[in-house]
Parts: C-alpha cells; structure tokens; sequence
C-alpha cells in the first residue's frame, strides 16, 4: 500500500515536469521565462562536462562546510556556557532576546563593508548566520534539561563538572542536533544569498548570477536545482549521522 | 556582589548592556576600533533615531513592510486551507508530498533570479518570492497539525451532521491551530529574512537597500544603524506575531483545561 | 543512624510564607524499614527530599550517624517517583545500573557489581535494553538496581510503587522485601497507600497535613518474611489498617486525631 502511494506521488511529479515539457515545446512559455526541462537537463549535463560547472560547486560546498564546522565549533560550547551559568544568561538576556529574530542577513552588509567580498567573507556571514541559530538551540537544551535528570545526579553524589557531561549534555543532545539540522538549512539560504552579492567569488550562488547576467536561462535553472540538490544532499549525510548518535531519542520518543 | 547580581538578573542583563555600549563608545573613540570601519555607539544610535525623521525612510519602510506583509498573508491564505486539506485527504497528501519535498531544500533566495526573469524586477518578484519561502513552513505545519488532530472530534462533528467545510473551519483548524502558530511564527521570520535578502540584492527602495546602500556610499553610521533598524524590524514583528499567538492560543488552552475539569 | 530534629520547610512567595513542614522530629534506628504515610499534599515528598538532601530545610537539622548534613549524605540515596524521567534514556539498562560507580571502582568492578543488583531486582537479561523498551515495573526495578548498587547505607523512596497497577506493586513490594532482607539497610519509605505501609514496615510515621507534621508513630509487631495473603489475613493487619485510615482521614481533613 505504501509503495502504491509513493507510486502515485511519483506519477503526479512526473506529470507536472511532463506538462511543463509540453508547455515549454508547444511555446505556452518563452525559453526566456521558463525553459522546458530537457533543456536544462542538456545544460546541467554539458556544464559539468565541458565548463566549470563542477569547480563552482565545489566551491560552495567546501564554503558550506567550513562554515557549518566552524559554527558548531564555536557556538554549541557558547551555548552551553549561556546555557550553565545563570549569571552569564542573565547578563546576555536582553542581548539575545533583541537578536533572535533578527534576519541574520542583515549582517551582510556590515561583512562586506569589513572584510571585501573575499572567501573569508563569505564563510564568516554563514558560519554567523548558521552558528546563531546553533547557539539558541544548544543553550535552551540545556536550560531545559528535566530537573530529576540533575536530582538523580546530586543523590549519586555527582560531581557538577562529571554532571555536567554525563547528565546535562547528553540530555540535551536531541535539541543540539535540532540546532544543528536548522543551523544547515540557515547556512544554504545565507550561502546563496552571499554568493550572489560577492561579485566576482565564484561558487554556485555566483554562477547562478552570472548565468542570469549572460541570458543564459537554462544553465541558470540547472544552477538553482543543483543548489537545492547539495542541500539535500548535505542534509541527508547530517540526518544518516543524527540518526546513528540519537538512536536512544528516536525510540524514547517514539519516532 | 555576585549573591546580588544573581537575584536581580534583569539588572545584569542591563549593566551588560550598558557595558557594551560603553566600551564600544571608548573603543572606536579612543582608536582602539578603527573609526574607518565603525562608527561609534552615541553616532550610529543617534543616526538611528534620525533616520526615523526622515520621509525617504518612511517610504522605505512603507515599501518593505507592504511587500513581506503582503507575501505573508497571501501565503497564510493559500498554505494553511491547502495544508489542511493534505493532512485531511491521505490522497492528496500522497499525491503532492514527493513535489513538495523536491521543492523543499531549495532556498527561495536562489529563485531570485528566476523570479526577476519571470515576472520582472518589481513588487511581483518581491511579494512571489516571500509567498513562495513562507507557504511551504506554513504548509508543513498545517498538516503536521491536522495529523495530530484527535480523530474523535472529526468522527463526532461528522456524525452531528457536519459539511466538510464545517468540519474544517470548526474543527480541524482550532485544534491544528498549535502547530500552525509554530509554522506561522518560522513564517514571520521567513518571509522578513527572504524579503531583506531580496531587496539587498536587486532593489532600489526598501530598508534592506537602504542599508547596502550605506555600505556601497562607505556611509559609515548609516550601516550600523540600518543594520539596528533591521533588527528593531525583526523584533517588533516577533513581538505582534507572539501578541496574536498568545490570543489565539489562550482560548485553545481554556477550552482544553474545561474539557477536562 | 538517622536523626531528624525540628524540621520546618516554609515556602516563601514574596511576602507571604506557606508552612510545608513545621517541627518535624524523629529518630529511626539501623536497617529499620519505616514508612512515611499520609494524605496526598502534606508534605511527605518534602520532608524526604529535606532528609536527602535535595533541598534545604527552612529550620532544623538531619543528622545522619552523628554528622548534621548540608548537602546529599555520602549514605544516602534517593528513589524518584517518577521513575520513567530519572532513568537515562540514552543509557542502555547496564550502563544506567553502573552510573552511579563509574570512576569510583575498575571497570570489570563496576560491571559485576552492576550485573549482580540487576539479578537481584530480576531483570537479568535485559542489560541491553533501553529504559523506554521496559515496562513501568521493570523500569523501576531499574531504578532501585541502580540504587543499590553504591550499597548505601539509607534508601529513600518517594512513592516508587504509586503509578504501577496492583499486580506490578505486589510484587515490587515482594522483591524490594527480599532485597531489604537480604542485604539489609535503613529504608525510608514515602507511601499514601496505607496496605503497603503496614505490609512492608516495622513502622509507619503517620503525617497530617497543613502544615505537615507527625501525627503518630505506630510499631508494627507482624512477623517476618510478610507474604502477600498470610500476612493481609492477620488479624492485626486489619486492626492495624483500621487504625491508620482513621488517622488519615483526620487529618486530611485538617484536625487533630
């Protein structure tokens, strides 16, 4: 039955790529608004093999992660430190709470105007936009660990450092991993958005620009689709990781 | 001092604060932060509390705010009966889920171009492009919350004699209404963070132009303090959607408490 | 031994001050099994956690073999009621019995000691499970292996059997028995079901409520080992449990007996 309905899913897919074919061969739409699928298809496969289709995305990707690390890096012991000490919660409170629902982009301009329009640009406004959201998380998961968990460690007589990560972290681990998983879909939709706006930079963001620039519709749709692929992608190798380490929470919590 | 410090955190949180604000005062005024590349804090507050007397701002302000409000509400009106709809028909569902996980991972910034090719540089991008990023969240949670419905209620209205329409509009949305003020909130940010971003890239009105602007004219305090009214922006638009929420859900928590009482 | 003096527990909201506790005193001898009984709301839960260590009288004093404590006694350990959240749930049952030793004893240590409380609650062969893959009763059997395996010298329990069906009860009271017996040590036991009281102690504390406080101390002269039908047929079960669920609904009314 299952498979019957994702059969189906499949079907309806199929058909509004098949209509859309159709509408782009009969000339319902212009190749300049909405080129038909086969045409980006031939462009996507004659990019990789003949340009440097394959360099820009790697470009990215290599952007992506570096940023990604470098955010968890920093933000998730950040975090945990708001997340430990009251006193430094407090004092950062008002802080934070003005920030949160700040649109991290707004960073931008501040970036480019520091630092140029460089790699090194490039990766601080994701790794700053993607840690941010990383560094709220991790520091409700441990403000939010339940009370009994720590009880259970003051009546073992539980030290608070040997607390802290047996207890407190490993409680917490499941609204990390939340971070971690928005923090990534923050990091794409920041890395499309820098790479637009940095000119000569190179990755896919750029080449989709470019592609734009130069008319060339069909090229530019096969950059966006690669965009949502790598993302996809980055994200499925972080759920397989999720998975194997909160094996323990996907059954506590029944799903 | 710490033992007072502790119970009084709000004091802490404001004594920070005013330490921040202080050293970044004395920091750029004494040269310790390059004054080419900072403006100092009295500077870009007051140049903040300036623009707000300017009427170019105000038009830039009018221009964001109508393009993200209008792109929100259009997605609200289409993601959430579309959303119920494919929690409630498994048919639907079945049939639209694998297009819409396609679209999914794409990050609505990078069909900026598509949008501008298609319908031209204009508020139609705009409005389309915040459309687009806010109905899928909005989508997501309106059928997350139709699946969490109690399937009693649905089978009692049903047997009251109940239309589908009815049905939806009586039932299936105040009881889903938890999970889709969750997605209308990631909404909220959503479409102020496509929006922005849109109008940083292509636009020649509107507070995220604004602020490139400034950065392109090497208008020092004019970044800094446009970048603090993109977050003022962000913060008073939490702020209402956190107002609406806490309303509507007030009357969900009180109907759930006398039901069990 | 165990000894409580004078113990208040106010809780203070702004200018006004509950009274949860007022001038609680009591002694309780060596491998003494006492119950603490009394109706839902006074206190009881307080007191034991004031005993434990995991909060703070407003007034008085627990002194434990001699010593006035201040924080969670070596001695001591606390059973939760809510067995299900004190249980990790990203440990496995074995690594949940061996937390409390780990980095106190070698690890073949740690393991065979663990092993060997699991088989006393019954739960061998579960080592490998997690906590949300057992039932409530076995979970809390968990709870109580984990426990006992620092060997405390006092066991406090805060209602562990009262989300569990009768049947489950039965028979945790019946093993928790074999394990006091076997390896005997103070027990604590905080209860409102006034038939589990009298069944597994050698006395019960009765408490009233508003403010909390003792209301009696009745020894329980029923001979050892207790048996689930023998033992609820004694006559002096009965006058027993006559005699407390008098007390109870006194003072859960708010009077004096």
């Amino acid at each position: 039955m299952k498979r019957l309905s994702g059969l189906l899913g499949l079907a309806v897919f199929l058909a509004i790529i098949g209509i859309w074919e159709a509408a782009a061969r009969l000339g319902l739409v212009t190749p300049e608004q909405l080129p038909a699928p086969s045409s980006i298809i031939y462009a996507l496969v004659s990019e990789f093999r003949d340009g440097n289709l394959a360099v820009e995305v790697g470009r990215t990707a290599r952007r992506l992660t570096l940023a990604f690390v470098i955010a968890g890096v920093v933000c998730i012991p950040a975090g945990f430190a708001l997340g430990r000490w009251e006193l430094l919660h407090a004092a950062f409170r008002p802080l934070i709470e003005f920030l949160r629902p700040m649109p991290v982009i707004a960073i931008l301009p501040i970036a480019v105007f520091l630092f140029g329009l460089g790699d090194g640009m490039v990766v601080s406004v994701i790794a700053f936009a993607s840690g941010w959201v990383v560094l709220l998380h991790a520091m409700d998961g441990i403000r939010s660990v339940d009370p009994i968990l720590i009880d259970t460690g003051t009546t073992f007589q539980i030290s608070g450092p040997r607390q802290f990560f047996t207890i407190v972290v490993p409680a917490a681990a499941p609204h990390v991993f939340t971070g971690l998983r928005l923090g990534l879909g923050t990091a794409v939709i920041v890395t499309v958005v820098v790479e637009f706006a940095s000119g000569f930079g190179g990755g896919l963001g750029n080449y989709i620009d470019v592609s734009q620039g130069a008319l060339r519709i069909p090229e530019t749709y096969a950059g966006v689709g690669l965009i949502g692929l790598l993302g996809y992608l980055i994200g499925q190798v972080f759920l397989f990781a999720e998975h194997r380490l909160m094996a323990w929470h996907h059954g506590y919590t029944g799903h | 001092m710490l033992q007072a410090l502790r119970t009084r955190p709000q004091l802490c949180g404001l004594l920070t604060v005013l330490a921040i604000l202080l050293a970044w005062e004395i920091g750029v005024r004494s040269g310790l932060l390059n004054d080419k590349l900072i403006s100092p804090a009295s500077t870009t507050l007051l140049r903040f509390a300036w623009e707000w007397t300017k009427p170019d701002f105000y038009a830039d302000f009018v221009v964001t705010t109508f393009r993200i409000a209008t792109g929100f509400f259009l997605a609200v009106a289409v993601a959430i009966p579309l959303g119920l709809a494919m929690g409630y028909w498994t048919l639907l569902h079945r049939m639209f889920f694998l297009t819409v996980e396609v679209i999914r991972p794409i990050p609505t910034t990078a069909l900026l171009p598509i949008a501008a090719i298609m319908v031209g540089i204009g508020n139609t991008m705009y409005v389309s492009l915040v459309f687009l990023a806010t109905a899928i969240p909005i989508l997501l949670a309106s059928v997350d919350g139709v699946r969490t419905v109690d399937p009693i209620l649905i089978g009692s209205a049903k047997t009251l004699g109940k239309s589908t329409a009815e049905i939806f509009r009586t039932v299936l949305l105040p009881a889903a209404f938890p999970h889709i003020a969750v997605g209308l909130r990631i909404g909220v940010a959503t479409a102020l963070l496509v929006g922005i971003s849109a109008e940083m890239l292509l636009s020649s009105e509107g507070l995220g132009h604004r602020v490139v602007y400034a950065q392109r004219t090497f208008d020092i305090s004019g970044i800094y303090a446009g970048v603090l009214t993109l977050a003022t922006l962000g913060f008073a638009l939490n702020k209402i959607a956190m107002y609406f929420e806490a309303r509507a859900l007030r009357w969900h928590t009180q109907s759930k408490q006398k039901l069990w009482s | 031994m165990l000894q409580v003096r004078n113990l208040s527990k106010d809780y203070r909201r702004g200018a006004t001050s509950t009274p949860a506790l007022t001038t609680i005193t009591f002694d309780v001898a060596d491998r003494q099994f006492v119950s603490i009984l009394g109706p839902s709301g006074c206190g009881k839960s307080t007191l034991l956690r004031c005993i434990a260590g995991l909060t703070l009288p407003s007034a008085g004093e627990v002194v434990v073999d001699g010593v006035v404590i201040h924080e969670a006694p070596e001695e001591m350990v606390y059973i939760f009621q809510e067995y299900g959240r004190s249980l990790f749930p990203w440990r496995r049952l074995l690594g949940n019995v061996s937390y409390p030793l780990e980095g106190r004893l070698a690890k073949a240590a740690v393991q065979e000691r663990a092993r060997k409380y699991i088989a006393m609650v019954g739960l061998t062969g579960f080592e490998s499970h997690y906590p949300w893959e057992m039932s409530g009763g076995m979970q809390q059997r968990a709870a109580i292996a984990r426990a006992l395996v620092k060997e405390p010298k006092y066991l406090l329990m805060d209602e562990p059997f009262g989300a569990l069906d009768a049947q489950t009860r039965g028979h945790l009271e019946d093993t928790l028995l074999q394990v006091w017996t076997g390896s005997p040590r103070t027990v604590l036991f905080v209860t409102h079901d006034i038939d589990e009281a009298i069944y597994l102690s050698d006395r019960v504390l009765v408490m009233g409520a508003r403010p909390g406080r003792i209301v009696e101390d009745i020894v329980i002269e029923l001979p050892r080992p207790r048996h689930q039908i023998d033992t609820k047929e004694d006559r002096r079960f009965s006058q027993y449990r006559r005699r407390l669920f008098g007390l109870i609904e006194t003072s859960s009314a708010g009077g004096q007996p």
